[in-house]
């Protein structure tokens, strides 16, 4: 009888005390609650066109070119501009994909801008002039498939990117009948030229 | 018999086994989650953004926020919205004289703290930061920037809801 009620106590003595523990862990998750962030906000540098002196001592390197991308209600075009390469190999590098499906054809597009980049691996900028409906969504999806690419995954299963046009420059679309509506636009626009962004990731 | 009575007269313990397993999923859970970070970033509640993949990192910069419904600058409302479209009366010849001059005030309060030395970082300053609905047509946005770029700024951060 003794021994049991000696066994019995013992067993008691045994039982870890949780208390403790709980009542840090009641102190720990409204903490943390606050600071813990179920979504993730990020942001897509651009820049608008800045005027600057025609005499600008950005080097013009031959292996540049800038990209232009016109998005347009019914297609996405790209036309190619550079100091260094003559109209034809320009007109090489300009391509249109018509919507399908409804929707753009956004992975050609990047396809094509590949291959700019392979051909002329220092270029970095793109001159977006969408139309002015353009859904913002939308907008961003095309960006999204312009800025980078993913080439692989690294060690840890995390995507590996590559840049492809990181600097994006924002203009306006000008449809040739509202030329002269938007002439005071227009003026500004001729004297400016692509600022020199150093975009930072 | 007399220790079959003993034993029903102690209280049932509480079983805290499984409670304690709980917390500390959460709490695992919620320290992997945690994310310390020195720039609190306010998303307007009345916009949704767009998602995208871009994974450049959020930096302090003039919050201006464009919903379907308003303009605001550092969340004070500058003017309303018809609809995610400005009405015709605000904007001349491509730009918003009042988002214009607000944001002249902003760039030249900006211009001076970094003449003064009290931004850190070697960045350019004059950087805005939008955060736009993404039901927004792209005539909105350009606005809004071009506004920006003649008072003064030229960059642009546009915030987007990684995927």
């Amino acid at each position: 009888m003794a021994f049991n009620r000696l066994k019995r106590v013992q067993e008691e003595a045994q039982e870890l005390n949780v208390i403790p523990v709980m009542n840090l862990f009641m102190v720990l998750i409204p903490f943390l609650l606050l600071g813990a962030t179920f979504f993730h906000i990020g942001v897509i540098p651009t820049s608008t066109p800045t005027l600057s002196p025609s005499d600008s001592d950005v080097p013009k390197t031959p292996t540049t070119v800038a990209v232009n991308l016109e998005v347009t209600p019914d297609a996405i075009k790209i036309s190619s501009s550079s100091v260094s390469l003559d109209e034809d190999q320009l007109n090489a590098l300009a391509a249109e994909w018509p919507k399908k499906n409804n929707e753009y054809q956004v992975l050609e597009l990047q396809k094509a801008l590949v291959a700019i980049k392979d051909k002329y691996p220092d270029s970095n900028t793109l001159t977006v002039l969408p139309y002015e409906e353009l859904n913002y969504q939308d907008l961003v999806k095309i960006l999204d498939v312009t800025r980078v690419r993913q080439i692989g995954v690294d060690e840890k299963g995390e995507p590996k990117m590559q840049d492809l046009f990181p600097v994006t420059i924002f203009s306006r679309f000008v449809p040739p009948e509202l030329e002269g509506e938007n002439a005071a636009i227009d003026d500004q626009a001729a004297e400016m030229e692509i600022g020199d962004e150093e975009v930072t990731e | 018999m007399k220790m079959k009575f003993a034993k029903q007269d102690k209280p049932p313990g509480l079983m805290l086994t499984s409670l304690l397993d709980m917390f500390t999923i959460i709490l695992i859970f919620l320290i992997v989650s945690f994310e310390a970070e020195d720039y609190e970033f306010k998303l307007d509640p009345g916009l949704t953004l767009p998602e995208s993949s871009a994974n450049s990192v959020l930096k302090p910069a003039i919050n201006l926020a464009i919903t379907p419904d308003s303009l605001k600058i550092e969340n004070n409302e500058i003017m309303k919205l018809d609809r995610g479209k400005f009405r015709d009366q605000y904007y001349t010849k491509g730009e918003i004289p009042e988002v214009v001059e607000r944001l002249r005030v902003a760039h030249e309060e900006v211009m001076a703290k970094e003449a003064a030395g009290e931004l850190e970082g070697d960045e350019d300053p004059a950087i805005v930061l939008i955060q736009a609905d993404k039901t927004l047509d792209y005539k909105t946005l350009y606005l809004v920037m071009r506004s920006a770029s003649v008072a003064g700024f030229d960059k642009y951060r546009l915030a987007i809801m990684k995927k």
